[in-house]
């Protein structure tokens, strides 16, 4: 083991992992910063990016983007009241006042950058302490755990859906139908190709990831550009170390935040805007009755606890996504692809047959982490700045940067034509309260979940019992069922502790 | 603005067809279980098409016995915004093709500048200079780093 650390270690540092690490981290807190663009843009954006580097190298410079884009939302909530990213909401509650009323700019991005910190290299260390026990558990599973644990990622489309679970389930059914696409592994058959060339390879995951998740949010962008004037906003941001003072006023905060971040991120389904806003009723509820009324005017507890929250979703997120090779939110979802375009297959097995790559992502996501505060306190005031670029300048750059990473990655002309159709589709989809990331996580998982279904019936020489025999499968089987029913039966629970609450 | 209903109506229509059309085709390559297990190449993308036939029939029940809710329900498409929204989608089906005749350096040069000043940009030397920013940027990265093969014009 020590020696894969070790090697991992050197892979994790040398200089061209490095530059990578520093450019994404870097690239995702402007992402981050800047509101309209979320981390999933910005992974997919720059995703094309990673295809030049074999391994794990390019997937630490999109871990760098992930941990970098989470803390940057943070920024624009703070100046602006504007999250730059969803899991920046809950921060503006108690940011913005203290930017603002209180005239501490500069404290409350200190605090907020070094809460981030906290919770991301908190996540990191359980990220590292708790994977490789669950992988050992997970080594035991065979087939139709492989299918149960499939669908039971699949499920995950419920909790994702926000705006419609039923539309998410459209949506999902889509992504699993698109996956079916091109010749079938398991026969040697071709299936819907129509007898085009390019179909038979089935549709490349690249063009519709980058089509729902940035050309889709950009044409967005340009719908709510319109008619908007554009105001140059001057902040002066002054001292942002946190003082002793504060340090000791939000530690346990702190502490309490990255804990349960990091278990909220080990839920399929969940993420940093769910983990930030329990984090902020958990440091409300748990403050003394005088602070309590400081909540909402610029309490410093009130931003630590989203910002430890919502970044120590992060290593909590590639717990399932590294060991059982389910993607905790829409983030790790793209990230999971990404590993499997570079031929890394993430589950029990990534342990035993590629335990290098493992701790390399391991080291990897903690220094994304370390960076991202050193960058934080170093630059705060050039990453600030990018509040003030103006979207007819931002939004041309990701049109062409979405045409280019596109081409790079089959040099087809196909897949532009592709992704532009999966834009223009995504833009109507998300109109109507489709889930972008429910088309991805069908399209990621649907081939594992056939293949397994598939490989489980011819263990059992055709009978479905074997799904219900096999405990682990079992279990699994009933979550999935009762995630994907939880649509229903939520609203009645809710009503019920009400009442009791009442 | 357009009601959720009629996005919904529309929305059930195109699934249930998709759906069907799936499942038309799955059929034919073989819906089922295998003898000596295993499933036939159609059964999985059956099992899609059915479940998408299936949320379509659902979509369709829920929206027409909610039509008070979902007409209530606006969907912003006809808004000034959402205009011009389509004649960028106009603008990006036209690059599709002047990017396979003139390359991407070529056709960047056209597209930037189109679309700032479809955002309202009338400064000729911001437009001037940020297309020739994105454009040294995009060579410099992903030409001269990573050695990237981006589109060339037809006549190299």
């Amino acid at each position: 083991m020590w020696a894969n650390i070790v090697t991992a270690l050197g892979d994790a540092i040398s200089p061209i992992t490095l530059l990578l690490l520093l450019a994404g981290t870097g690239a995702g807190i402007l992402i981050g910063a800047m509101p309209g663009l979320s981390v999933n843009m910005g992974i997919a954006l720059l995703y094309p990016l990673t295809f030049a580097f074999d391994g794990v190298t390019g997937i630490i410079m999109l871990i760098g983007v992930y941990c970098g884009a989470i803390y940057g939302g943070s920024i624009s909530a703070i100046l602006l009241n504007t999250p730059g990213t969803p899991a920046s909401a809950a921060t503006t509650l108690d940011g913005y006042p203290m930017a603002n009323k209180m005239g501490q700019p500069g404290r409350a991005l200190g605090l907020s950058t070094m809460a981030s910190t906290f919770g991301g290299v908190f996540s990191a260390i359980c990220l590292m302490i708790f994977a490789p026990q669950l992988a050992k558990v997970a080594l035991t599973f065979s087939k139709p755990e492989y299918f149960a644990l499939a669908l039971f990622g699949i499920s995950i489309i419920t909790s994702v859906s926000s705006g419609s679970v039923l539309k998410g389930v459209m949506g999902g059914a889509i992504g699993l139908f698109i996956g079916t696409i091109g010749i079938d592994a398991m026969t040697g058959s071709m299936r819907f190709v129509f007898g085009s060339t390019y179909l038979m390879g089935g549709i490349s995951f690249i063009p519709i990831l980058i089509g729902l998740f940035a050309f889709s949010q950009v044409l967005s962008s340009v719908e709510s550009s319109y008619g908007e004037k554009f105001e140059k906003k001057n902040v002066k941001i002054k001292k942002v170390l946190p003082s002793l003072a504060d340090i000791k006023r939000v530690f346990v905060t702190m502490l309490r935040s990255s804990v349960i971040g990091t278990f909220i991120g080990c839920i399929p389904g969940t993420g940093g805007d769910i983990s930030s806003f329990i984090c902020y009723d958990q440091a409300k509820k748990w403050a003394k009755a005088e602070d309590k009324e400081k909540f909402g005017n610029g309490e410093p507890k009130g931003i630590v606890a989203c910002e430890a929250g919502n970044n120590s979703v992060s290593g909590g997120a590639m717990i399932p996504m590294l060991t059982l090779g389910i993607p905790g939110d829409g983030a790790t979802a793209i990230l999971l692809g990404a590993l499997m375009v570079q031929g890394i297959a993430p589950g029990p097995l990534l342990f035993t047959n590629q335990p290098v790559q493992v701790y390399t992502i391991f080291i990897g996501l903690l220094l994304a982490n370390l960076v991202m505060g050193l960058f934080g306190f170093s630059l705060i005031r050039v990453f600030s700045k990018v509040i003030n670029v103006p979207k007819e300048i931002l939004i041309p750059i990701i049109f062409v940067m979405t045409f280019v990473g596109t081409y790079s990655y089959n040099h087809s002309m196909m897949d532009v034509y592709v992704m532009v159709f999966f834009g223009f589709l995504g833009y109507f989809m998300n109109k109507t309260q489709f889930s972008m990331s429910s088309i991805i996580l069908g399209i990621i998982l649907g081939a594992t979940a056939e293949q397994n279904f598939s490989g489980s019936l011819i263990m059992s020489s055709g009978s479905p019992i074997i799904f219900l025999t096999r405990p682990i499968c079992l279990i699994f089987l009933l979550i999935s069922l009762l995630s994907l029913l939880s649509p229903l039966y939520s609203p009645v629970l809710k009503r019920i502790f009400k009442k009791k609450e009442a | 603005m357009i009601s959720m209903k009629k996005c919904n109506y529309v929305i059930s229509a195109v699934a249930a067809i998709l759906g069907a059309t799936i499942l038309f085709f799955a059929f034919r390559l073989g819906i089922g279980f295998k003898a000596k297990g295993g499933i036939e190449s159609g059964t999985w993308p059956g099992i899609m098409g059915g479940l998408l036939v299936f949320t379509a029939i659902i979509l369709l029940i829920m929206t027409l016995s909610n039509k008070q809710k979902y007409e209530e329900m606006q969907v912003a498409l006809k808004l000034p915004g959402n205009k011009l929204v389509y004649v960028m989608m106009g603008v990006f089906v036209a690059y599709c093709a002047l990017l396979t005749v003139l390359g991407l350096y070529l056709s960047a040069l056209v597209l930037i500048p189109a679309i700032m000043f479809l955002l309202g940009e009338r400064n000729k030397k911001k437009m001037v200079i940020v297309t020739a920013c994105t454009i040294v940027a995009v060579y410099v990265i992903f030409s001269l780093v990573l050695g990237t093969k981006l589109p060339q014009p037809i006549w190299m």
